[in-house]
């Protein structure tokens, strides 16, 4: 008689090593909640006590999938080797209150300036938004939504690609007037009266 | 010898990886024994164990005895020893730190700012305003970690830009204004004729001399009065005549007084208007470095005049 040896039940390694990646995505999460600015993989790395950003990356590319299928209210935001939990586009305006916006008001009208005239001569810039604007534009330039060339003796300013895809604008499109604006959504077909309220 | 015993101790608890166990305390004794002694016991020692202990009542241990004990000691020692020292200071320091918290300072905000506790006391009936109390009596700020941080929308870089272009409309506008309606300040020049004031200062020494019959006169005994306009434009007659080697100036010593010499051969001449004009020369060099205010002027009046004579020549031609 062949006695049956019942297999025990096999701890499959699979199983540790899900525990694991859930266990750093846990972490990893926790991080990013805490550090609205965003925080690059070499750091999260670190944090989580890891030397391969490359097992970093792939947590973090799980746990963005795992908002999308949730369906969250938030996002996990891949800008390069930056990474962000935001809220999503869609929410900003339920917000808008609790959360501060990620641009300082005063570097928001230098952006704004910037974008209408579709780039402009840095000592233009400086002549209309004062001396400060000097360092809105190097904070604009480090973040990445302005680019600057050599224009003569000053600068040439330049809505970057960034800047394009975050107000979800035309490449090279200039930004209106609130005027402007006005019309434009007016001739739309199915609009009737619009007005803007700031 | 000292830090010899530090390494010894931190070697042993290297083998044995157990948690430096704090001393209990039995009596009030007892804390100042560990503030006094030279042990390696710091203020976090006897506070944290006299929480957990809970034997001697922290609010309650006395800092004027403790101050009293720690001079007994100072006054025993030989050599300073600032470690003690630190440590006493920083215990008394904590001490009463904690007396205050303890004795109400908030009950005393209540007394004297009423009005900003009313509000907390109207919404007691809603929550555990005791509780709340307490919370904040410990002076901890609820820290929570939250994404602070949104995305901003095209509306509101739409309204910046509104923002930003008003700013710049204002600024134009005030520019504009400023540049049409502001009244300047008008730069006077006086102008002064030297001469009657030289010639004046002149009869002055002439009629100094024949009265006092003395040839040296103190400066102060010519001027008409004690202002200072007149003592500047005496001072600098007397310069010009001097320039002219009418008269003498010296001082002997500075800030002392001044001293005309007058010269009776030269006050016996007549003072003629050239050499008084010869004597103002230099006013006209520094006439040249005057501000650009009065070149400007110079320079209308040249303009004016080129022109007068332009249209002068105008008029003669149309004449013939």
């Amino acid at each position: 008689m062949v006695k049956k040896i019942k297999s025990q039940p096999k701890q499959p390694e699979n199983a540790n090593k899900l525990q694991d990646i859930s266990e750093l995505k846990a972490k990893l999460e926790a991080i990013l909640f805490c550090m609205p600015e965003g925080v690059s993989i070499q750091v999260l790395a670190h944090k989580v006590n890891l030397g391969f950003t490359s097992t970093v990356k792939g947590a973090l590319q799980d746990l963005q999938q795992d908002y999308v299928k949730r369906g969250a209210g938030l996002h996990l935001l891949d800008n390069g080797d930056i990474w962000k939990l935001r809220i999503k586009d869609e929410h900003t305006a339920i917000v808008k209150e609790a959360a501060e916006p990620e641009f300082e008001k005063s570097v928001l009208e230098t952006l704004a300036y910037i974008a209408w005239r579709g780039g402009s001569r840095q000592c233009d810039v400086v002549r209309v938004r004062s001396n400060k604007s000097y360092t809105h534009i190097k904070t604009l330039i480090e973040k990445g939504y302005v680019e600057s060339s050599k224009s003569g003796l000053s600068k040439w300013l330049q809505p970057t690609k960034k800047f394009y895809e975050y107000f979800d604008m035309k490449q090279g499109e200039k930004l209106k007037t609130p005027q402007q604006f006005i019309a434009t959504v007016s001739e739309l077909p199915g609009v009737i009266d619009i007005s803007y309220s700031e | 010898m000292y830090m010899a015993k530090l390494k010894t101790k931190t070697q042993i608890e290297d083998v044995e990886d157990t948690r430096i166990e704090t001393p209990k305390i039995e009596s009030t004794d007892q804390v100042y024994d560990l503030i006094f002694k030279e042990d390696d016991v710091t203020w976090r020692t006897i506070i944290i164990d006299l929480a957990k202990s809970g034997k001697i009542d922290p609010w309650d241990v006395e800092i004027s005895t403790l101050a009293q004990e720690y001079l007994k000691i100072v006054s025993k020692l030989k050599e300073t020893n600032f470690r003690l020292s630190g440590k006493v200071i920083s215990a008394a320091a904590l001490l009463l730190r904690l007396k205050a918290d303890r004795m109400g300072y908030k009950e005393f905000l209540q007394l004297t700012h009423p009005e900003e506790f009313q509000e907390q006391l109207d919404e007691g009936d809603l929550f555990d305003f005791e509780g709340e109390k307490r919370f904040s009596k410990a002076g901890l700020q609820p820290r929570i970690p939250g994404i602070r941080k949104r995305k901003v929308t095209v509306f509101e870089l739409i309204d910046a830009l509104k923002q930003a272009l008003e700013v710049d409309q204002r600024r134009e506008l005030r520019l504009r204004d400023y540049g049409r309606d502001v009244i300047r300040p008008v730069q006077e020049i006086k102008q002064t004729n030297w001469v009657e004031r030289i010639q004046a200062v002149f009869d002055i020494l002439r009629s100094y001399v024949t009265k006092f019959k003395k040839t040296t006169a103190e400066f102060t005994d010519i001027i008409p009065s004690g202002s200072k306009e007149d003592k500047i434009w005496t001072f600098t007659s007397l310069l010009h005549l001097a320039n002219e080697g009418k008269v003498g100036l010296r001082q002997e010593e500075p800030f002392g007084k001044i001293y005309v010499d007058i010269n009776e051969e030269e006050l016996s001449k007549k003072l003629k208007r050239e050499d008084i004009e010869d004597a103002i020369k230099p006013q006209e060099i520094i006439k040249e470095h005057l501000p650009s205010i009065k070149i400007k002027s110079e320079k209308v009046r040249r303009n004016n005049s080129g022109k007068k004579n332009k249209k002068s020549a105008k008029t003669t031609r149309k004449r013939k």
